[in-house]
């Protein structure tokens, strides 16, 4: 299980800073978060359900691995 | 005439503190069609200073499907007799994805309850198959709710 976490202001609970939604899985909290921030809505993280580790935060982009290797293969 | 259905959650759904939750889900059959009718959320809150929930209508693309309770019984109520097409779910656990807001109500939790009938030719219909509408509620201290949803085929 995983949470995302998104800003309670955006989701119309002015007093609650964060609300909390549950996933089964990190990629179907992906798929809410990214149709969260195009529908306005603002996802601030995913975490993981029982130790609170940061999956997930749209602030810090993923570089895919594949993406990754071909950079490194194009500086040579 | 079409057919009239309801469903409803099995009992209460407890809701955790600032934490969003699927109570009631309907899919849409293959090539079928769910004109929502009439909704009701209510609250079992016994604090009168308790801030209010958030009841939202969704359209949900069951990309993910989600973790959904034990599965409720349909009731026909109404029309000609006809197998239900559209599949109900409740109580979910982890929630389906992905859902869009289509409408929003702050619910007093303090013995709350909503209650809304769509007038005639103003009802949210649902026709993508395996696509979903579904009630979401978010309440920012521990309460329990109860609900239903109340629809119409063909």
């Amino acid at each position: 299980m995983v949470y995302l976490i998104s800003d309670g202001r955006a989701c119309g609970i002015a007093q609650v800073p964060e609300v909390r939604t549950p996933f089964a899985t990190l990629e179907e909290a992906q798929v809410q978060a990214v149709h969260d921030q195009a529908a306005g809505r603002t996802p601030l993280r995913i975490e993981e359900d029982e130790t609170g580790k940061v999956l997930w935060d749209p602030a810090v982009p993923e570089v895919p691995a594949a993406a990754a290797k071909h950079a490194r293969r194009s500086k040579t | 005439m079409a057919a009239g259905y309801v469903f409803s959650t099995i009992g209460s759904v407890a809701l955790s503190a600032a934490t969003a939750k699927t109570i009631l889900n309907l899919i849409t059959a293959a090539n079928g069609l769910t004109r929502i009718v009439e909704l009701s959320v209510s609250f079992d809150g016994i604090t009168p200073t308790a801030i209010p929930a958030t009841v939202e209508l969704c359209y949900s693309t069951q990309a993910g499907a989600g973790t959904p309770g034990t599965t409720p019984t349909i009731y026909q109520i109404r029309g000609p007799t006809r197998t239900v097409q559209a599949t109900a779910a409740q109580a979910y656990a982890a929630e389906p994805t992905a859902l869009s807001v289509w409408k929003r109500w702050l619910v007093p939790v303090y013995n709350g309850v909503l209650v809304i009938q769509f007038p005639l030719g103003r009802e949210p219909e649902q026709i993508v198959t395996a696509d979903a509408l579904a009630i979401r509620v978010t309440a920012p201290a521990i309460v329990n709710c109860q609900g239903y949803l109340e629809w119409e085929e063909g």
